[in-house]
């Protein structure tokens, strides 16, 4: 039985986030994830880390320490943010006076926001005429009042979390994904080896049952986090919120995008990568987090949004639609956009700690104060370093692209995605191709994935099937949704077993918002995997 | 002067349409937009795959869904003949009384009435299971795409190699890039080279049987030493593009006019009857809006029972897995006994007093990817709309003399 310090529980942002801090401050830490890294709501948000210049109003704390991460995170995995300008329009209302007042007030606001945007390098904001604003996008709607311009930054949550991991393990972290933990026991009595009190936690993996014993269990379980609090004996309540996003086949603008939706609350469109992104919504959710759907009525609200500011969103193709839950604090009694977004560290006794709430852009703050208690709990462990020690690819500036090409015999486009995903790393995913010539070859062209970088996350990364292989590296997250790289991918792998999970995974975003275009793609994909693929015949000899 | 059949659609039911309206003696012009399914095909043609005997099971295809388009046609059996007849003349091979069955791009087996010839000699059920066949890896992706084909002949065939035959054909780093269209185009310039690195690939490696990703654009028998079939195409596909080539070779030689372009009500050449055989959404035949809608005369399309549409449709018409049974992949027009296109009130449609007819993946009632016909059922059905259109204005014709 193996024994730690401290058993993290969620492979989220939080979680990877505290096993990380832990580890490089010298605590044995064991991180527990059920599924994989980002597989909840860390994989299911906007992809940015933002300020939060909403939380401004009433939530000023959650807006400075988000801005204030960022920089922290800018610093230590500069490779993977990608800045955003953002344009706000401010459409005309039928009296002008109020409309200018109106664009007056936007513009205050973001003069507020101004203070902070030096904390994560953002520019200050800008005010546009029509005109002006028309130059940077002719897509926005004719005739508006003006618009203000802010900086925020993108970044691909699911490698920010793998990232976290792999330094996790790095500093001697066990990171076991695909394992349940079971069973939360208090030990009172007193532990013969190391005379301290402890907790006997259940695992099951991959490798079956087993059981371990760890001083402190944090649960960074997120939406789950209610559930593992009471898997330990503790109650605990949050408040959470259902947020539905929509991607867009390709970038509609190089510009995020604020539009108001039918109820007054702001939606974006926003380039993220190849594609654009719409989110979001907002509802109290009661359903089971395991058992996300989307609605075409909650489509339907996003388009609408959009589609007052930007008109040519009818137009585009609309890849997928998906949700994730934010496990946001408990509160009774606010709207869900009036609810704050600030975070908090619960203490169950005897060592056993909870955090929920809190955004992506402050998950390393967060992580911090969650170490700060525990070490506190132990008595022991170093100083936080997480805000200036870079992540795997973060040491040094990514190569360029065009070198990486030509060194390493890749298609520039491909050398250039990872360069974005990997940074100072990128030479050793293609050092691999440099090795096994076949693994040079892309197996996802819409996203630019080579076999290479696809071995590297199976090797490196801890991609244990082709479900972690797509948030590894966006695999069949592309325009074509997985037609053409699923079969490739499942062949690097010599298995399978995961494709049609895969495909059903792909099929369960697809099928609420498949129409025009996208039905071609849709029909291709079917005849490649059930028409050619005879993938319901798979291991039977029907003719014996 | 008029054409007396005009076919909108240059895929298999187009080109089978076309064929048998011109070897019943009617003039033809058949328009194309450009490849379209039939040029992604497999080179694997489906009658109605599931079972063993084709002919038999599509007839309890026909039994079993009732709206399948097998289930209007007066002659079944004979159409079936004439279907299967067609695919032979542009030399799909195979039994035809039962069915082959292949090795599928995931390493799954693939039943198929008839395929293209070095594919069909592969034939599965064919090889005794001592036998030891290898895929043969050439390089990047296809060498990569290999190993999970080998896996799955090792699940039939317990003695095959445990890896796929690396053959020495390509020498360049940069060849790992070479896609398997590609390879087709290198292995027609560079045949022997091919052929001897299969022969090195083969000494001392025990393989009775080799399977080749391509066997290029024009195949031809390559002596290998022990016999050497071509694997089945995913789009896109060589045995598809190789098929779109023989069926406009197939057309010029019968006389069949050919023009190529985009074709909207307002151009539509004059002629005695018309054949759609523009395809499902692959081939841009049916649209989905506020309704499904065929996309050149805006007839009604259905998915089921379903024609008007939410704006998001997918709820609607799509299972909840990826491999559940999709109504929106059988949606399709309607048609009569006589394969007549059916106009909303569910009448036989006319455009400009030319009756219109109707096949392949444009006819709703079945979906190519599941048991129920993919390229034979289009090549049936478009020469049973070609005859019913030759004979709609030869009778015309004769009626006038």
């Amino acid at each position: 039985m193996k024994s730690f310090d401290l058993l993290v529980i969620g492979g989220g942002v939080n979680g990877t986030g505290i096993a990380r801090d832990a580890a490089m401050r010298g605590l044995s830490t064991c991180l527990v994830e059920k599924k994989d890294f980002a597989a909840g709501s860390s994989g299911a948000n906007s992809g940015m880390i933002h300020g939060g210049a909403r939380y401004l109003l009433f939530d000023a704390k959650v807006t400075r320490l988000s801005c204030l991460d960022s920089g922290y995170i800018q610093r230590i995995a500069p490779h993977l943010l990608f800045r955003i300008p953002f344009l706000i329009p401010v459409l005309p209302s039928g009296h002008e006076l109020f409309d200018q007042a109106y664009l007056y007030g936007v513009e205050c606001y973001f003069e507020e926001y101004d203070r902070y945007q030096p904390l994560k390098n953002g520019k200050p904001h800008t005010r546009l005429s029509d005109q002006e604003l028309h130059e940077l996008e002719p897509g926005v709607v004719q005739g508006t009042v003006g618009a203000v311009s802010m900086d925020e930054y993108g970044i691909d949550p699911f490698r920010l979390c793998t990232l976290n991991a792999r330094s996790a393990a790095e500093h001697g972290a066990d990171v076991r994904t695909h394992t349940q933990v079971t069973r939360l026991q208090r030990q009172d009595d007193i532990d013969s080896d190391s005379h301290y009190q402890y907790w006997r936690v259940g695992l099951e993996g991959p490798s079956g049952s087993e059981e371990a014993r760890a001083r402190v269990v944090f649960n960074a379980a997120g939406p789950w986090a209610p559930k593992i609090a009471a898997l330990g004996g503790a109650e605990l309540k949050i408040r959470p919120g259902k947020g539905v996003h929509v991607t867009l086949d390709r970038r509609l603008s190089n510009y995020g995008i604020v539009c108001r939706a039918i109820d007054g609350r702001d939606v974006f469109v926003m380039p993220h990568e190849d594609s654009c992104i719409i989110g979001t919504t907002d509802d109290d959710f009661y359903g089971d987090p395991d058992e996300l759907s989307v609605s075409q009525d909650e489509v339907e609200y996003l388009l609408q949004a959009v589609e007052r500011t930007f008109p040519s969103v009818r137009q585009a193709r609309i890849l997928r639609a998906w949700a994730g839950v934010r496990p946001t604090l408990w509160q009774y009694g606010p709207l869900e956009d009036r609810l704050s977004r600030d975070h908090k560290i619960y203490d169950h006794g005897g060592g056993f700690f909870s955090i929920v709430g809190g955004k992506l852009a402050s998950f390393r703050a967060m992580a911090e104060e969650a170490v700060d208690t525990v070490s506190r709990a132990l008595s022991k462990g170093g100083r936080c370093e997480t805000h200036k020690t870079p992540l795997p690819g973060g040491e040094a500036p990514a190569p360029a692209a065009e070198e990486l090409s030509r060194q390493h015999d890749v298609p520039a486009f491909a050398a250039a995605r990872i360069a974005y995903r990997h940074g100072a790393e990128a030479p050793r995913v293609l050092a691999l191709a440099d090795e096994r010539p076949e693994l040079r070859a892309l197996c996802c062209p819409c996203e630019g994935v080579t076999f290479a970088e696809l071995e590297f996350a199976r090797t490196r990364e801890f991609a244990a099937g082709l479900l972690d292989l797509r948030r590894r590296c966006r695999l069949a997250m592309g325009v074509c949704q997985g037609a053409r790289c699923i079969g490739p991918a499942a062949a690097l792998l010599e298995d399978l077993s995961q494709a049609r999970e895969l495909l059903d995974e792909r099929w369960k975003g697809q099928r609420p918002v498949l129409a025009g275009d996208g039905l071609a793609q849709a029909e291709l994909l079917q005849s490649t995997y059930f028409g050619v693929g005879a993938l319901q015949n798979e291991g039977t000899a029907p003719w014996r | 002067m008029a054409v007396e059949v005009l076919v909108i659609g240059g895929g298999m039911a187009g080109t089978a349409a076309a064929l048998a309206a011109r070897s019943a003696g009617a003039s033809v012009l058949l328009v194309s937009r450009g490849p379209g399914a039939t040029a992604l095909s497999s080179g694997a043609a489906d009658v109605a795959a599931a079972g063993d005997a084709p002919l038999l099971e599509a007839a309890r295809t026909v039994a079993r869904r009732p709206g399948h388009p097998y289930a209007l046609l007066a002659d079944l059996d004979g159409a079936l003949r004439e279907g299967l007849l067609l695919l032979r003349a542009l030399g799909y091979a195979g039994p035809g009384e039962r069915n082959l069955w292949l090795l599928s791009p995931l390493g799954c087996p693939k039943p198929a009435a008839l395929a293209q010839p070095f594919i069909a000699a592969g034939d599965l059920r064919a090889l005794s299971r001592d036998a030891r066949p290898a895929v043969v890896a050439l390089a990047g992706a296809q060498a990569i795409e290999a190993r999970l084909q080998q896996a799955g002949l090792r699940r039939l065939f317990p003695q095959a190699p445990e890896r796929p035959l690396a053959a020495d054909f390509y020498t360049q780093r940069t060849d790992a890039l070479r896609g398997v269209p590609e390879m087709a185009a290198d292995l027609d310039a560079r045949r022997e080279r091919l052929a001897d690195a299969l022969r090195r690939a083969v000494r001392n490696s025990g393989a009775t049987h080799l399977l080749l990703p391509t066997m290029g654009l024009e195949p031809e028998p390559i002596d290998a030493g022990v016999p050497v079939f071509e694997l089945l195409g995913a789009p896109p596909s060589v045995p598809g593009l190789r098929l779109q080539r023989q069926l406009v070779k197939a057309l010029q030689a019968t006389g069949v006019e050919l023009r190529l372009g985009e074709i909207t009500p307002a151009d539509v050449p004059e002629a005695g009857a018309m054949v759609l055989a523009t395809g499902r959404f692959i081939g841009g035949g049916i649209r989905s809006g506020a309704t499904l809608t065929e996309t050149v005369f805006a007839l009604p399309a259905y998915a089921g029972e379903r024609r008007s549409l939410p704006a998001l449709p997918g709820e609607e018409l799509f299972a909840v897995k990826a491999a559940g049974r999709h109504a929106g992949f059988a949606a399709g027009l309607r048609i009569g006994p006589d394969l007549r296109a059916l106009d909303a009130h569910g009448r036989p449609a006319f455009f400009k007093a030319a009756p219109l007819f109707a096949a392949g993946a444009v006819v709703g009632g079945y979906d190519q990817s599941r048991d129920e016909g993919g390229l034979g059922a289009a090549a049936i059905l478009g020469a049973a709309a070609g005859h019913n259109a030759a004979a709609a204005v030869l009778g015309a014709r004769r009626a006038s003399a």
